[in-house]
């Protein structure tokens, strides 16, 4: 019984400390392929790299943003009332679960609140991209 | 025994003696880094190559352009994808401090001579909000600017597997008036540039 309880109270123990630790999958990925350009806090860089950070055009192309990421980005785009124009490079060897977990770490981080995505429908959505 | 632990001692407080000693001066004086020769009993310092750039807007850059100037210089190129827009930020901080110093420049060499032409770099430079001609975005003669990379501390090597196309460094080095190098620290860490404002006002004291 005494047992029970302990492997119990162990096992919500490591459920807290992994929630706590939010998406670090997906941060250790974001840090990876992307930070270089949107820099550690999705804050972007001046008029050369958008924000990621409470984008509006990221919430707007949310459903998109496998394809973006994996085809890139090219022309003119407008986030949060400012014009971008520089090519985003494509990542054609990134997978799509990497790209989930990417996802979901700038869904809910830098001040974001948007949907929690699933593996199977960022898998679906790349088949789309062309 | 006793000698040697009382000599120990001797030591102990002199190290601790000459530290704090240093850190009382305000304004310690800067090496002259890189290779040097002796002749005649004089040292000759390494001095940086001479170089001619055109920047941003069509100016030349070169050290009678910089006349009298100490100037910080980076190797980029515009399109880089993986560490230039961090070196960029961090760059940003010094300019933003230093932008009307009358005694210092920042030249930041593209590596990417097809690409990076002088309406490229204009671009660049104004979506970075720089519209000011104390930082310098230049190209210029490609063997100058590879071959005369290590003399700048520099790394640049064509390289058709590297991401971008070009390896390179985020290395920022601190030039004097004379060509000499006088620190640098790697601009991809936000703390080794909090450091090298340091050493860019200690140099800039020499100028006063
Ligand atoms: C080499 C630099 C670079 C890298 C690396 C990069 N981006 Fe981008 N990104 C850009 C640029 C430049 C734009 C603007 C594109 C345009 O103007 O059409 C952009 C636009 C975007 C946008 C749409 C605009 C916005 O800010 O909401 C999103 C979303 C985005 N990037 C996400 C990512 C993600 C996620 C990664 C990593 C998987 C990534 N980017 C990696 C440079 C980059």
């Amino acid at each position: 019984m005494k047992n029970s309880y302990l492997i119990f109270i162990s096992m919500l123990l490591i459920t807290l400390s992994c929630a706590t630790q939010e998406y670090s999958q997906g941060r250790e990925l974001y840090n990876y392929y992307c930070s270089s350009c949107h820099l550690e806090s999705g804050q972007g860089l001046r008029s050369l790299y958008p924000p990621l950070a409470k984008s509006d055009y990221l919430a707007k192309y949310n459903e998109t943003l496998p394809c973006i990421i994996r085809k890139g980005l090219e022309g003119q785009i407008i986030v949060n009332g400012k014009d971008y124009d520089m090519p985003m490079p494509a990542m054609p060897k990134i997978s799509a679960f990497e790209i989930t977990n990417i996802m979901n770490y700038i869904n809910h981080n830098f001040g974001n609140d948007l949907p929690f995505v699933k593996f199977v429908d960022v898998k679906a959505k790349l088949e789309e991209c062309k | 025994m006793n000698n040697i632990s009382i000599l120990y001692c001797l030591c102990l407080a002199g190290f601790i003696l000459a530290s704090c000693g240093g850190g009382l001066q305000s304004h310690k004086s800067l090496p002259k880094l890189g290779h040097r020769d002796i002749i005649d009993g004089d040292t000759i310092f390494h001095k940086v190559p001479d170089f001619n750039f055109t920047d941003q807007y069509g100016h030349e850059v070169s050290p009678k352009s910089l006349n009298g100037k100490a100037f910080i210089l980076d190797y980029f190129f515009t399109s880089c994808p993986t560490i230039c827009p961090r070196v960029k930020a961090q760059e940003l901080r010094i300019f933003e401090r230093y932008k009307d110093h009358p005694n210092l420049s920042i030249v930041s060499v593209s590596i990417d001579t097809k690409y990076d032409t002088k309406e490229r770099l204009n671009n660049y430079a104004t979506k970075l909000g720089v519209n000011n001609s104390n930082w310098h975005f230049v190209t210029g003669d490609k063997d100058m600017i590879y071959d005369n990379a290590v003399g700048f501390f520099h790394t640049a090597i064509e390289n058709k597997d590297a991401p971008g196309g070009y390896d390179h460094d985020g290395k920022l080095v601190l030039i004097d008036k004379d060509r000499h190098i006088r620190g640098f620290c790697d601009g991809l860490f936000p703390e080794e540039v909090d450091d090298f404002f340091d050493d860019i006002e200690n140099l800039l004291h020499e100028y006063k």
